[in-house]
């Protein structure tokens, strides 16, 4: 369970990951594979939260988060994630973590359209003052959206942490589905990854260096 | 020649250029944001050359955000020069998807994929989150540096700010970095398999594989309306009413 000490970082840590997708710094600290490692870290099982990463890493490899289109927000459910399965034997609670991580990506990815139409109202009531080059206009624009974006992402985060008991109860009522969601979450994660792999190679040369790769990660594989 | 001051400011706001993001103005009022330092230095805070120049700053952009910087240095080099007003907006519209598309094949389809890619075998085998701050940290610097140098780039061309671009190292790097994350986005499939299913009896991996070949097959047949992550989803969701029918 997450105890008083770490809910409180945790939330200010899911915060900082959801503002960073898109508000600010866009240092990829939103990248699951950060969050969820952090997170883990926080609660107290950085293993669980590595884990974690790894597999919502593999999912958001599918995905290209490129101006206008819409993306998930991975961040604050992958710090959910995390949260879930810290204490966890692993094989049982990655499936489930996982599964909170993905709904909750989709979950912000809707939060964020929303995000910009609220920008959009705000900036189009601030064409006169932007129109005439007022410097404090602008500023008070940028602040308010990230002050917005803030509030998005804690209400995101806390909504996934929130989630985390619920799903740990479910989760042991039903306990032999926790190693099949595990499974599929693996699974579904390679699936992922290699599509977009596929997708961003194209064809022609990079196709050679994915045959490179898949030989050179084979072996190592192999050996390891 | 006109000297310009402001830079570590404008850098600075240029990390949170998407903060005003919306579907009218794109970046612009981020894009405003970051050059207004920039101005500020070349005519004074309050006077109608800085107004109007800044009116225009920000105006639509919309570019990959790691590269908007040559676009600020370029915009100020130009109203420095007393470019006129339309001539300036028609460059800024001009370098939406030049520096979109490059920065997008630069970071979103090379250097991220790589960078996350190579994280993902470090931490399989076994260096603990390690590979995760170094993935932070080389992204960041790399992103940071190649800001200032493009900053630097459009100050010093203004309008000419494209073909500087193009003739730049850029474009090859784009190339070789997507090599890179095809490579590594390829090593590490095996890899990262073999350290999450370490343990896994016979019969897990086959379902596994028997999984992975199904949601494969269904995301070809499925083409761009069922991505991996909704056919994961209802995997997972077909598993739990499985096991609460059989519970």
């Amino acid at each position: 369970m997450i105890g008083p000490a770490s809910s409180l970082p945790l939330l200010a840590w899911g915060t900082v990951v959801g503002i960073d997708l898109v508000s600010f710094p866009q240092g990829m600290l939103s990248r699951p594979l950060v969050a969820a490692a952090v997170a883990g870290a926080i609660a107290g099982d950085l293993g669980a939260g590595l884990r974690v990463g790894v597999v919502l890493e593999l999912f958001a490899l599918d995905m290209l988060p490129i101006g206008a289109s819409r993306y998930p927000d991975f961040g604050p459910g992958a710090v959910a994630a995390a949260a879930l399965a810290a204490g966890l034997p692993w094989h049982d609670g990655l499936g489930l973590a996982a599964l909170l991580g993905l709904v909750m990506a989709l979950v912000g990815g809707r939060t964020m359209i929303l995000l910009r139409r609220v920008n959009g109202g705000r900036v189009r009531r601030a064409e006169p003052a932007l129109a005439a080059g007022d410097p404090g206009t602008i500023r008070r624009l940028q602040w308010q959206g990230v002050a917005s974006d803030a509030v998005r992402s804690v209400l995101l985060t806390g909504l996934g942490l929130w989630l985390v008991g619920p799903i740990r109860q479910a989760g042991l009522a039903l306990p032999d589905a926790g190693r099949s969601l595990t499974l599929v979450a693996i699974g579904g994660g390679l699936v992922a990854a290699f599509v977009g792999m596929l997708r961003r190679a194209g064809r022609g040369d990079p196709l050679r260096w994915v045959g490179l790769g898949l030989l050179t990660g084979g072996v190592i594989a192999w050996l390891s | 020649m006109a000297v310009l001051t402001g830079r570590v400011s404008a850098l600075l706001r240029l990390t949170g250029i998407q903060a005003t993001w919306s579907y009218e103005r794109m970046q612009g009022v981020g894009l405003g944001s970051a050059a207004e330092p920039l101005l500020r230095g070349l005519f004074g805070g309050d006077g109608p050359r800085y107004r109007e120049a800044l009116g225009r700053a920000t105006g639509f952009f919309n570019a990959n955000p790691y590269l908007a910087s040559a676009a600020v240095g370029a915009e100020a080099r130009a109203e420095a020069d007393g470019v006129p007003g339309p001539q300036i907006e028609r460059l800024r519209t001009a370098l939406c998807g030049p520096l979109g598309s490059l920065g997008d094949r630069l970071f979103w389809t090379g250097l991220v994929p790589a960078l996350a890619s190579a994280a993902i075998v470090g931490v399989a085998l076994g260096f603990g989150v390690w590979p995760v701050l170094a993935f932070v940290l080389i992204h960041n610097l790399l992103r940071g540096g190649l800001s200032v140098w493009l900053l630097e780039l459009g100050w010093q061309h203004g309008i000419g700010i494209g073909a500087a671009i193009s003739g730049s190292v850029l474009p090859r790097a784009s190339t070789v970095v997507g090599r890179a994350a095809a490579y590594l986005g390829a090593a590490m499939l095996p890899i990262a398999g073999t350290w999450l299913l370490r343990g896994a009896g016979r019969g897990d991996l086959l379902g596994v594989i028997g999984l992975m070949a199904g949601l494969l097959v269904l995301r070809r047949l499925a083409g761009s309306r069922g991505s991996a992550l909704m056919l994961t989803l209802a995997a997972a969701v077909a598993v739990i009413l499985w096991h609460w029918g059989t519970a």
